[in-house]
């Protein structure tokens, strides 16, 4: 397990968070580049598993995105019970703009930084940023037959 | 016109959310919850779920629980709006408990 999942000491090391933070900086900077847009987001003072890892909001698209991540060093994580691919999931929701309540729509990813999972990440947020809401859904819908699959102990990589 | 003086108040939510749930524990109060607010909150909301619904869910509470727990001596300040998600370990689906924080503080110290 330890081999496959970045940032192993995310939430056990202040450098290590912040060299995640910067990933995912690195990643949306990029992004805000292809949409020719001003990059707004959140950066969280705390130091919490609890809390978004990051945040993107994309004024060209009105949407937002927010990043979770599973502790590699949580108890249930690294107990191997579980495939690293298990620690993935992503759904659409609605998120308030401001405090009068004006909503867009988010997709909320929430993963082990596994490669394969950061694989997916990315496509999900490529497709909910580049493409329709029905590619988005399309993808989701696999992440939960995945998470089906996986609990019937068939870890062949599909 | 003469300016009025609308004091924000401490709003927020907790949700129970995912395979077709939404059930929630919203607050609008004066007062700064506390944290023994906020694990109050969590508690009321869990009793508005069936057993089933909470079974899947019972992760989800104790994150959230964690998540109160390690607010700010003085509570979050809302600044903009705050969402924080709690899904299970490992994920099923969409299943997870949110907690939304609108607008001015939440989940200070408990007072002594």
């Amino acid at each position: 397990m330890k081999e496959d999942v970045l940032f192993f000491k995310a939430y056990a090391d202040y450098h290590t968070n912040g060299a995640n933070r910067a990933y995912w900086a690195k990643l949306f900077n990029s992004i805000s580049r292809r949409l020719q847009e001003n990059r707004r987001m959140r950066l969280y003072s705390s130091f919490d598993e609890n809390m978004p890892i990051y945040e993107f909001h994309s004024d060209v698209r009105g949407r937002f995105i927010r990043v979770m991540q599973y502790d590699p060093m949580n108890e249930v994580v690294a107990s191997e019970k579980y495939s690293p691919r298990r620690f993935f999931t992503a759904w659409i929701d609605e998120r308030a703009t401001s405090i009068e309540g004006v909503k867009e729509p988010e997709l909320v990813i929430c993963l082990l930084m596994s490669r394969a999972n950061i694989i997916m990440a990315k496509k999900l947020i490529d497709s909910w940023l580049f493409d329709n809401d029905e590619m988005t859904k399309e993808l989701i819908d696999r992440v939960y037959a995945e998470q089906e699959r996986l609990d019937k102990g068939d870890d062949e990589y599909i | 016109m003469p300016k009025t003086f609308r004091a924000v108040l401490n709003r927020g939510r907790f949700q129970a959310q995912g395979d077709r749930l939404e059930k929630s524990r919203p607050w609008a109060q004066e007062d700064v919850p506390t944290k023994s607010d906020g694990h109050t909150f969590l508690d009321e909301l869990k009793e508005r779920l069936t057993p089933a619904e909470f079974a899947v869910r019972a992760s989800c509470f104790e994150k959230a629980k964690k998540w109160v727990d390690n607010s700010p001596q003085r509570g979050h300040n809302i600044v903009s709006p705050i969402k924080s998600s709690f899904p299970p370990s490992p994920p099923i689906r969409s299943i997870r408990v949110d907690g939304e924080l609108y607008s001015g503080f939440a989940f200070k110290d408990d007072d002594r």
